[in-house]
């Protein structure tokens, strides 16, 4: 029979913490029935939270996530995409201003 | 041996750069005098700007240093003890937090708390300290997502970055304005210290705090997994989020270094040798008022 956890009622409705992850690895630790994260009731899942939950998708093939929001959806589609895509990273264009004394960099904080 | 240490007035209605070169002027001197007792002389305050008023608390609890406040006007007195000033507001885990918190909903600030990291109840806490906010602000529901996001990638950021032992969070709401002033702070390791304590991009950083913060800013995460590029969205989307699509803006001080990125341009700038901020400080203007426009998941990609 597979096994179901209420996301809501084992972390939360609101889950910001990468580290909430963990919760889930730890219910899923040697179990081999297939599992649902059910997410009925959650409103908001952290971008960090959802890659760190990928991860555990990862380590266990038998998930799978059964009431997902739209919010909640969109959040794993970004975070699947983002992970089966080269990353490109924008460089900060903007320059390095160095200031030995406090005299210029007070002159320059007059600026901002 | 005694030294005094003026504490300037700074309005609120100042540049914001004149709020930094104050606190930078404040840290300087600080520093300069170790030796004896210190004296902070408040005889010439009025009124505090947020983004002086909360780093100064911080700065005051991890300098390590005994500074005795003196010449408190009987006008400030009654603010420095509501937002906390000399002792901030500890937030425990077996603490009734939520409590003590949602006694705040009806004022326009969040004194200066200080919670320890890598604790179970983060969420919680932040959970709470948006509800306070958003009661505080009257805030458009539409602010909702991006101050969850916001707080909730700021926060886990120092958890897991920052080896300190503390976070800081303070709050403070301008009507006027119509604007959230809000600081999230760690007493940890600094970014630079990140990179080095992980021993990843130090040919890119060259020993350079300022290097250092570009790169945190980039999204250069010192905690990617084996062949993957999945972490280090946290500051550069926050940051993104805020000023290009919400309008607010973004400071940050780690170290010897200090980044800005608001509406009239970005700038990483080096401190002098004599300015050290111990830990990581982020700044926060956003503006209740959420544009027509805003598109949450650009920003999360």
């Amino acid at each position: 029979m597979d096994k179901k956890l209420k996301i809501s009622e084992l972390i939360s409705t609101d889950i910001r913490s990468r580290a909430n992850a963990e919760i889930i690895r730890a219910e899923l630790d040697g179990v081999k029935d297939d599992v649902i994260l059910d997410f009925a009731g959650v409103t908001f899942v952290s971008r960090s939270f959802t890659d760190e939950l990928y991860n555990v998708m990862c380590e266990h093939k038998n998930i799978k996530l059964d009431n997902t929001s739209d919010f909640v959806k969109s959040m794993i589609d970004t975070v699947t995409q983002g992970r089966n895509t080269k990353r490109t990273f924008s460089e900060e264009k903007s320059e390095i201003k160095e200031f030995d004394d406090m005299n210029s960099l007070s002159l320059f904080l007059a600026t901002i | 041996m005694e030294d005094v240490v003026k504490i300037p007035n700074v309005d609120r209605d100042e540049r914001i750069g004149s709020a930094f070169n104050h606190l930078f002027q404040v840290i300087q001197h600080t520093d300069k005098y170790n030796v004896g007792n210190l004296f902070w002389d408040f005889s010439d305050t009025s009124f505090f700007h947020p983004f002086f008023l909360a780093p100064l608390v911080i700065y005051k609890q991890s300098c390590k240093r005994s500074i005795e406040c003196t010449n408190k006007p009987s006008r400030v007195v009654g603010y420095l003890d509501l937002v906390h000033f000399d002792d901030p507001l500890s937030i425990k885990e077996c603490d009734d937090f939520k409590a003590v918190l949602e006694s705040y909903m009806s004022k326009t600030y969040i004194p200066v708390c200080r919670f320890d990291l890598c604790k179970s109840n983060i969420d919680d806490l932040q959970t709470i300290l948006q509800r306070v906010i958003k009661s505080q602000s009257k805030a458009d529901y539409r602010i909702t997502t991006p101050l969850s996001h916001l707080l909730g990638e700021l926060i886990d950021n120092i958890n897991e970055h920052s080896y300190g032992k503390h976070g800081y969070i303070f709050s403070q709401y301008f009507k006027k304005e119509n604007c959230i002033n809000l600081v999230i702070a760690d007493d940890g390791i600094t970014i630079f210290g990140s990179y080095v304590r992980s021993g990843k991009y130090l040919d890119e950083i060259n020993n350079n705090e300022v290097e250092a913060l570009k790169l945190a800013n980039e999204g250069k995460s010192t905690k990617n997994l084996p062949g993957a590029e999945n972490r280090g969205y946290g500051i550069s989307s926050s940051k993104k989020m805020l000023v290009d699509g919400l309008h607010g803006s973004f400071f940050m001080l780690s170290g010897g270094a200090f980044h800005r990125y608001d509406s009239n341009g970005a700038s990483f700038i080096k401190l002098p040798d004599s300015i050290n901020w111990n830990g990581t400080i982020i700044l926060m203007k956003i503006p209740v008022n959420v544009p027509v426009d805003f598109d949450y998941s650009k920003y999360t990609k």
